[in-house]
């Protein structure tokens, strides 16, 4: 187990930028979710500590040493890819004993090892098999096994769970977890999923466009979001973002006056409201209803505002506005505002 | 109706479109398969124009067993042995090589697969200009040349190897090199993860990743090296292989079926190269395909 930081890490291919300056620590024994959009680095910023990428500038360290220039072999992290890259010749046995082979294990040690970790993730009907004879699902755990079997210093997960099903993707999102905790390895995963990121993560770092938006627990980023990008990315739904005015310290959405006052802010602001904080009414902000999401007990009614879209929920049993028709939103619970400009959280 | 007439106009179109290599295919190769096996029955007749004689198995059975035929054999076999197993290694060890992310690969790689597309006549031509007792590369070096190679019993069959070897490796570096740009990265990358050093990775998952293409590459440069007789025919000549020891089966079936015609016998080697070239590669498919794997 270590500690893994990127200390100003920067990443360039050719001309295109794809990490600016990243400062991130993970803790011994973090399990730390890397989050973001596609192309935002949060998959190079994985293979930088795996030794498969070389920062442009900056430091990478592994328990405090800089392991810039130091080999993959040598890191001692262990990765699980998104393919899970199985050898595809080997058996699953061989498969899960491969890293201690290259570490001259005994055949004894491996064959306990192997047997263990096995059992540990219910693979030991399965030794025999060749990958090609596998569920996704049993795939995804001979890559963990695999990874769990040589007792890494860190895991690296490069979103080894988007290949599998809703079903076995929320099961195996749970038996990691709990594998992480009863090891106690320092782990990296990386996601565009922000439920994932949401139920797995001891911290979250969200990325976008190489940037470090914002680094905290589950709940500090959903209730207390540094920015318009992760307001926006983090929760199901996201943040509705409306554009607003504070007059004489009152908020005023889409030019209605709303009950708001002593944000601590004035002038133009974007204002992020959460789905359980808004309600249809028979009066309110007006916007256009887009369009209704039924998603069993509840339904998502979708509607903008000029160019900003707005999320609410109705029971499933409440009469549903037509698309194109004009509908009432009101706020139920103080929004957060953000600078206009910069996007910034202000305000109280 | 619209759907019948266009299901008709579709097939008219697929076969015009596989008309002119069907009808390349008849002409050239399979007209001529099935006419060895009515000429091999029979003895060519002393004058042109003349009825041939029927000979039965007897001309096929005298052919195989005449000492110029065990020549032939010996010869092919040596020059399939020289070239293919060094060709297959040379070709893989380039087209490593050349998977490596240097700068100015591309340029090796072109020069690397140009021998794949020079034609034998300009292998044969540049080689025996190397192999010139006066103006070659050999007197400059200072090794004596009398006889010279091309008429050396011992060296000539190397000699041929070597021209062979040249024009193999090149198809055996581009096969190679599209194998390799086929692996998964993610596996490689997975191995190097696991601790596995370079040398240990290539040998435990490059080589059984890449089985299929060494298989193919081994396959195919067996039966491409016993039908060679290219640079035999260039640099030789049919008076003096057979002295030289390079009179290999597939040039013996060029010299009779149009040095000396003599079609029967041209047709008895055919059925007999024919013959041992697809035992070799049954063999090969049955004893080397166990070890290969398609899993990917």
């Amino acid at each position: 187990m270590a500690t893994v930081a990127f200390n100003h890490v920067t990443k360039k291919f050719g001309e295109t930028s794809v990490l600016n300056g990243l400062d991130l620590e993970v803790t011994d024994g973090e399990f730390l979710v890397l989050l973001g959009p596609s192309g935002c680095g949060k998959t190079t910023a994985l293979r930088m500590v795996a030794g498969l990428e070389s920062p442009t500038s900056g430091t990478v360290t592994i328990g405090g040493s800089v392991v810039n220039d130091v080999a993959p072999q040598h890191r001692d992290v262990a990765m699980v890819f998104q393919n899970y890259a199985l050898y595809p010749h080997l058996s699953v046995a061989k498969n899960i004993e491969f890293p201690l082979r290259q570490r001259d294990v005994s055949a004894d040690v491996r064959a306990k090892k192997v047997s263990e970790v096995a059992d540990m993730l219910g693979l030991t009907e399965l030794l025999d098999r060749k990958p090609r004879q596998l569920s996704g699902g049993q795939r995804q755990r001979v890559a963990l096994a695999r990874a769990i079997v040589r007792e890494p210093v860190c895991f690296l997960m490069d979103e080894p769970l988007s290949n599998l099903d809703a079903t076995l993707r929320a099961r195996t999102r749970s038996e990691i977890v709990r594998l992480q905790h009863e090891l106690g390895t320092t782990t990296i995963f990386v996601t565009h999923d922000q439920v994932e990121a949401m139920t797995m993560g001891d911290r979250i770092a969200v990325l976008n466009a190489g940037d470090l938006q914002q680094v905290g627990t589950p709940t500090e980023l959903f209730a207390n979001p540094a920015n318009v990008f992760v307001a926006g990315f983090i929760g199901n739904p996201g943040m509705s973002l409306l554009a607003s005015e504070v007059v004489n310290g009152q908020l005023s959405i889409g030019g209605t006056p709303t009950t708001f006052s002593g944000l601590g802010v004035s002038g133009a602001v974007t204002v992020g409201v959460r789905i359980d904080g808004v309600q249809l009414g028979s009066s309110g902000i007006a916007a256009i209803c887009d369009g209704v999401e039924v998603l069993g007990a509840e339904v998502h009614v979708l509607g903008h505002l000029g160019d900003d879209q707005i999320i609410v929920r109705q029971a499933a049993s409440a009469p549903r506005p037509k698309i194109g028709e004009q509908i009432f939103v009101e706020l139920t619970a103080q929004p957060l505002c953000f600078d206009a400009v910069t996007g910034l959280r202000v305000g109280t | 109706m619209t759907t019948i007439r266009q299901r008709r106009s579709e097939t008219v179109l697929a076969l015009c479109l596989v008309a002119p290599a069907l009808i390349l295919l008849s002409v050239f190769l399979i007209y001529p398969f099935f006419k060895n096996f009515t000429l091999f029955l029979y003895h060519a007749p002393p004058y042109p124009g003349l009825p041939s004689k029927w000979a039965g198995l007897s001309q096929f059975f005298d052919t195989i067993t005449s000492t110029s035929f065990l020549e032939g054999l010996t010869a092919t076999v040596i020059y399939t042995v020289l070239v293919v197993p060094i060709g297959v290694f040379l070709g893989l060890v380039l087209a490593v090589a050349a998977h490596q992310k240097l700068k100015g690969m591309a340029i090796y790689r072109t020069i690397f697969a140009t021998t794949a597309v020079s034609s034998v006549a300009v292998a044969a031509i540049v080689f025996g200009t190397f192999m010139n007792p006066v103006l070659g590369l050999l007197p400059w070096l200072g090794i004596d040349t009398n006889p010279t190679i091309l008429q050396n019993p011992t060296w000539a069959i190397f000699a041929m190897a070597l021209i062979g070897l040249w024009q193999f490796i090149g198809l055996s570096f581009i096969l190679f090199s599209a194998g390799l740009q086929s692996l998964p990265e993610e596996v490689l990358e997975a191995a190097k993860l696991d601790g596995a050093s370079p040398a240990k990775a290539f040998f435990t998952v490059t080589i059984p990743l890449l089985s299929p293409t060494i298989f193919y590459v081994f396959t195919v440069g067996v039966i491409a090296a016993m039908f060679t007789f290219g640079q035999m025919d260039l640099l030789i000549g049919p008076g003096a292989a057979s002295a030289v020891h390079v009179n290999t089966l597939a040039y013996q079936i060029y010299q009779y079926a149009v040095t000396t015609p003599n079609p029967g016998v041209a047709a008895c080697i055919s059925i007999a190269l024919f013959i041992l070239t697809a035992m070799v590669t049954l063999a090969n498919f049955r004893f080397l395909e166990r070890r290969v794997n398609y899993d990917v």
